[in-house]
């Protein structure tokens, strides 16, 4: 989508000032406040849009104020980058999704190693929902092994905005690099801000360093590695336990209740919260019957403040999402270390896996205050209370005998990687399945309906290297998809130097439509430009040649009969690294670039010629073959003209593009006469015009009942 | 403690990229403009490639003091949500069906339907029924404000994404949001986002729900209609003819068949003429015996027979599609849904690619058929090496002169197709169908309903429709007709044979034809069990 100009105006607001915007919009303006002089990271869900922002705004409002922003190529240039931040007073933040963090993991793990001096923040998009692509894992083991603080918000932008300067703060007084969790619904708040003066960074792209110093006890060699080590934990984790002490990052709330408490982390706050109100425990501001601790930062925990918290009570709940409950051990722990003896609750009883919405955390908040309440009335109302929500599901869930229909979703209309998938699905009839490993991108979605063509998706740049040992012991041709921009994040090396060191049998089919487009259209080596809008070439097909690919062919894809002829060729071809390119770019942003220009080429008076696709609905029989070909979202379903034919027949939306797609398919599977397209020109010249005149009188002289169109 | 119902919770389920968001940010910031505090959610990722998404919005006055913040959730909970602001049907129906919806639940809905790609699929129909999602809304809310407002956007001239404005337009006059409508108007001019047109659209919107309109034209005036617009395709002549097998009709046949059988004869005689509609209503007559002979039925099997011999009758060969391609009536309906202009200039680009059988099939039976069984020797094979199906692919531009042309000869030749290769085929298909229904019916009324609704599944062109024919009688021969015989030797009934039957049938239409395989392995199985 983009940030507009008026939201990015806001970025240079000062103290007092409110601030209309989301999540990343907030980060960004905190970054600033916080005196930030370099970012950068690898877009993917819940972080993209943030790098959008920082895109966005590079030219009007980072450029001129000297702060660099780094367009990684993937998640281990973007963490090295905090580099910077070990020997120099220098601040700067990164941003990935969660599985990001294993791409960037060598990186972290030497810079968490030496420490560092500026505040180095990472942010990573804790997608424990799984609303992209990802696995439902949690950044906080990570943290703990590497010994780096992590920063869990509440869900509040000014909370969010306050907890960002408040992490580079952590970091700089605790020599740690700090992880940022940004959950998938705290990336995506639409509110306000309350917003302070930026800061001017320090060292920035208009104020360059002079001396750079060389400092061998930061380098995790011999004989300094093991001194990384024990600063970890007899100098930097006591720091940082005593920032967060002092600064109170870490929130408490009272409630009457004494004797009971319940520990949370982050925007499970907000949650929690939401469940106590439903269940009549609390009020909408934040006031609850019993006391509530809520970690803002999950690592490291201080003990001081735990014991403070457990001291005093019969019986602790603690709600923290996902597994492994690290939170819980270490409290179990610190308690024990005390030896405090109350009751501690946690995934004992509440769920171990599943993202801890209110009603999901209902029953076991419910049944941990079912313990601990020992009035009849009271425990009757939180029986009831706690198990209605559930109840009311399983109405809903139940009440109609026929599910609701499916809706996973697809390739946009006239997508340039679609047509290949429709191509392996025809070549599917005569040369039967073969073994799909899949990658990360928009393609991932050929493995749903209605290609249903993937066998495994093992993580980004990956697919072709994880059928290495498949392509040698199966009696399958092994076909592998790559996009332009998980080529350029790691498939070169982790793939395809692989395979064409291994001489894998394998076809790999890289779909390069010059965008990122799944994370929302960022640019990538392939775009012809980088993200701060710079052009530079990088040319997929050379780097192929240059790592010793001899089978290389480019196709259209749509040109549906090149690409069933140039697979056949690959399919019929010996052993060996089979590579095609099918170049179209993504058809959104050509869209969106092409829509203004055709608009004003057609008001100058300009020649145009557009086309579309339509469906004759007297022609169609409604089988729906096309269907299982396509997928296109313009292609679907209407009532048939004739009340004779019960079920629908195929029709096509004005939303198409004129891919031509549908078309090709008819002709390619031989399905049905009942697809047409219609060039449509606009402005036509003399000639178009007298062609169409004399064919109208020609037709005029034949057709019966006149001619109309 | 604050009376629950200050707190105001709106879920907006959608589907992914249709705008979503900027609805949703029109909303939050309607209520900054009126003394409340709000968050907006929205969801990113996968989802919105046209997959099934949310939005979800809070708001709750502005606290009275400084210090008091409202914790706002970032999830909705099932049973807690006070409106639905649905974008399109199918999405209501699912957020429902997770428990959003309650008795304090306002729905406000655009019964349009974007259909997804697994209820495009199937050979038959797999479009999820409107009436279950009227069904649950009844049951969870406590009112309804339904629009179709991908139609009320077409119909004012706008294009899809016209339908949030629209939306908003219904949530402002619903009352069920306690913000003055100068807000919401306030607020598209703020976000900014095509400014002008949801301007308008938001109108069409609140118009629509404040105003309700019922146009039931009486059914005698529909009837009437009905006819006269087939009536008036035709030529004097015709016509005559037309309106006499017309009243012949309304005296023989009630309500329900009547359209039906309307509609099919005005197809059979643009289709090849009126000897060969009359045909049709012979062989219609003779079904219809059943149905007098049967007590209390309403006419169920002439209609389902009346529908598919009507189909059956008009297969689609050469030269019915190259008339349907040709006929005037088409370019008119291209250009109404391609909005052109008459300024404009276009071309019509048809797709063909009739098979070899397609081709030969136009010519006389006589001539077809010797070569035909030549190409069956081995002498044939192994001069012609080609696996793949001979084809001829070709793009006309049907709306230019050597275009037309071409396929007005071709539908010229329409006298041929009596004697056709391609005619003796398909009424074969006709005849044991026919046959097959008064076979059945002899045993049981029901089963003989079974067999008449099955020639649905026949269709396509090419292999489709050789596959989906070869599927059909696999049905009646491998399935309807052993399970049959075991139960009228064995049972007194044929509970059996409907219920495996009906399954059967689910089998084949409710994926791809390949689904004939499954529904002959079930029959086998019961068959299996039975007489084990």
């Amino acid at each position: 989508m983009g940030y507009s100009k008026d939201l990015l105006d806001q970025l240079d607001y000062g103290k007092g000032e409110t601030l209309f915007g989301d999540t990343p919009l907030v980060i960004l303006k905190a970054f600033l406040q916080s005196g930030v002089s370099y970012l950068g990271g690898y877009p993917g869900s819940p972080t993209a849009s943030l790098i959008d922002a920082i895109s966005d705004s590079y030219d009007t409002v980072l450029k001129p104020k000297g702060i660099y922003f780094d367009c990684s190529g993937n998640e281990a240039s973007a963490a090295s980058l905090l580099s910077a931040s070990i020997s120099y007073p220098i601040r700067g933040s990164v941003n990935w999704k969660i599985v990001g963090t294993n791409v960037a993991s060598d990186a972290l793990s030497h810079i968490s190693s030496s420490g560092v001096t500026g505040g180095a923040m990472i942010i990573v998009g804790e997608d424990y929902g799984c609303d992209s692509t990802c696995v439902a894992e949690r950044a906080l083991p990570f943290a703990l092994k590497s010994t780096m603080a992590v920063i869990d918000p509440r869900g509040d932008l000014d909370h969010v905005a306050k907890m960002v300067g408040a992490g580079f703060e952590l970091s700089e007084y605790s020599n740690m690099p700090v992880m940022f969790l940004l959950s998938t619904r705290v990336a995506h708040i639409m509110n306000k801000m309350q917003c302070e003066d930026n800061q001017e960074a320090k060292i920035s792209m208009l104020n360059k360093l002079d001396d750079l110093t060389t400092n061998l006890e930061t380098i995790p060699l011999p004989p300094f590695t093991f001194d990384h080590e024990k600063k970890k934990y007899n100098e930097r984790l006591p720091a940082a336990q005593k920032y967060i002490l002092d600064n109170k990052l870490n929130e408490f709330f009272d409630g009457d209740e004494k004797s009971i408490g319940i520990i949370t982390h982050g925007m499970i706050y907000n949650s929690l919260l939401r469940c106590l109100y439903n269940l009549g425990e609390a009020n909408l501001y934040g006031e609850a019957r019993l006391p509530i601790l809520n970690l803002n930062v999950t690592y490291p925990l201080v003990p001081e403040e735990i014991i403070l918290f457990l001291r005093d009570k019969k019986a602790v709940l603690i709600v923290e999402e996902g597994m492994p409950n690290l939170i819980e051990e270490q409290i179990r722990s610190i308690a024990q270390r005390a030896k405090l003896g109350l009751d501690i609750f946690g995934k004992d009883i509440l769920p171990k896996a599943g993202e801890y919405t209110p009603d999901h955390i209902a029953k076991g908040v419910g049944s941990f205050l079912l313990k601990n309440t020992f009035s009849d009335y009271e425990k009757e109302r939180i029986k009831e209370r706690s198990e209605y929500t559930e109840k009311h599901k399983e109405r809903a869930a139940s009440y109609l005998k026929q599910p609701i229909a499916k809706r996973n979703p697809v390739f946009c209309t006239g997508c340039p990687e679609r047509p290949i998938f429709t191509a392996i699905k025809i070549l599917e009839e005569d040369y039967g399945r073969s073994y799909y490993a899949s990658d990360i991108g928009c393609y991932s979605m050929s493995g749903l309906p209605p290609f249903d063509l993937s066998n495994s998706i093992t993580g980004m740049g990956i697919g072709l290297a994880s059928a290495a040992a498949l392509s040698r012991m199966a009696n399958k041709r092994v076909i592998s998809f790559m996009g332009d921009g998980t080529f350029w994040h790691s498939g070169l090396t982790t793939s395809i130097a692989n395979a064409v060191y291994n001489n894998q049998d394998a076809i790999l089919i890289i779909l390069e439509n010059f965008w990122t487009s799944m994370t929302g259209h960022h640019e990538n080596p392939a775009s012809g430009k980088n993200m701060r809008q710079e052009g530079v070439g990088m040319d997929i097909e050379k780097a192929l040649k240059g790592t010793g690919v001899k089978w290389i062919k480019a196709v259209d894809p749509y040109d549906l009969r090149e690409s069933i002829e140039v697979l056949t060729e690959a399919y019929e071809e010996g052993e060996g690294l089979k590579v095609i390119i099918s170049r179209g770019e993504c058809q959104l942003e050509k869209t969106r670039r092409e829509k203004g220009i055709v608009k004003e080429k057609i008001k100058v008076g300009k020649r145009v010629m557009q086309q579309k696709l339509g469906v004759d609905p007297e022609v169609c029989t409604g089988d729906h073959s096309c269907m299982r070909y396509n997928g296109c979202p313009s292609l679907t379903l209407k009532d048939s003209p004739t009340i004779l034919r019960e079920d629908p027949v195929a029709h096509i939306e004005h939303s198409c593009v004129g891919c031509g797609l549908c078309g090709e398919i008819a002709h390619a599977a031989v399905l049905c006469p009942s697809f047409y397209k219609v060039e449509i020109i606009d402005n036509p010249s003399m000639f178009d015009r007298l062609g169409a005149k004399i064919n109208r009188s020609l037709l005029h002289m034949i057709s019966k009942n006149g001619w109309m169109g | 403690m604050q009376k629950k119902s200050d707190l105001i919770k709106i879920l907006i389920p959608a589907v992914g990229g249709q705008g979503g968001g900027v609805l949703t940010e029109w909303i939050v910031q309607a209520f900054f403009f009126e003394e409340f505090d709000a968050q907006g959610i929205s969801l990113p990722g996968l989802s919105q490639r046209g997959g099934s998404t949310v939005y979800y919005i809070e708001a709750h006055p502005k606290p009275d003091s400084e210090e008091r913040t409202i914790i706002f959730a970032q999830f909705p909970v099932p049973g807690e949500v006070d409106i639905i602001l649905s974008q399109e049907f199918l999405e209501l129906g699912r957020a429902l069906e997770l428990g959003y919806g309650s008795d304090k639940t306002t729905i406000v809905t655009s019964t349009h339907r974007v259909y997804s790609t697994l209820e495009k699929m199937p050979i038959g129909s797999g479009i999820y029924s409107d009436e279950n999602l009227r069904k649950i809304a009844a049951g969870f809310s406590s009112k309804m404000i339904e629009l179709n407002a991908l139609e009320l956007s077409k119909v004012n001239g706008m294009d899809e994404l016209a339908v949030n404005a629209i939306l908003l337009g219904a949530l402002s006059a619903s009352g069920a949001v306690p913000l003055d409508k100068k807000s919401f108007i306030r607020s598209i001019e703020t976000v900014g986002v095509a400014v002008n047109a949801s301007l308008k659209a938001f109108e069409v919107g609140w118009d629509y729900a404040h105003s309700s309109s019922d146009s039931d034209i009486e059914s005698s005036a529909k009837w009437n209609s009905f006819i006269k617009e087939r009536a008036d395709k035709l030529e004097d002549k015709e016509k005559q003819e037309y309106l006499a097998r017309i009243s012949n009709i309304e005296t023989e046949y009630p309500g329900n068949v009547r359209e039906i059988l309307a509609e099919s004869v005005y197809r059979l005689m643009d289709y090849q003429g009126i000897d060969y509609a009359d045909k049709y209503l012979s062989e219609v007559k003779s079904i219809n015996e059943i149905d007098h002979n049967t007590k209390g039925t309403s006419y169920k099997l002439t209609e389902l027979f009346a529908k598919n011999l009507a189909l059956l009758m008009s297969f689609e060969d050469g030269i019915r599609v190259a008339e349907l391609k040709i006929k005037s009536d088409r370019f008119k309906r291209i250009k109404e849904e391609m909005r052109l202009r008459d300024d404009q200039v276009f071309h019509v680009v048809d797709y063909l690619k009739p098979e070899a059988e397609e081709i030969y099939g136009l010519l006389p039976n006589v001539l077809v058929v010797p070569v035909l069984s030549f190409t069956q020797t081995r002498l044939f094979k192994k001069i012609w090496r080609r696996k793949k199906p001979l084809t001829m692919a070709q793009t006309p531009v049907t709306n230019s002169f050597s275009g037309y042309f071409r396929l007005w000869m071709l539908a010229k030749m329409k006298f041929l197709r009596p004697h056709s290769f391609r005619y003796k085929k398909e009424y074969k298909l006709i005849t044991r169908y026919r046959e097959s229904i008064n076979k059945y019916a002899s045993y049981d009324y029901k089963l003989a309903c079974l067999v008449a609704k099955s020639a649905q599944m026949v269709k396509g062109y090419g292999k489709v429709r050789r596959r989906t024919m070869d599927a059909f009688f696999r049905f009646l021969d491998n399935i309807l007709s052993p399970l049959s015989e075991y139960e009228s030797n064995n049972r007194k009934n044929f509970d059996i044979t409907l219920e495996i039957g009906q399954e059967a049938y689910n089998l084949i239409t409710g994926e791809s034809i390949e689904g004939i395989d499954k529904a002959e392995k079930l029959a086998q199985d019961v068959l299996e069990q039975r007489t084990e």
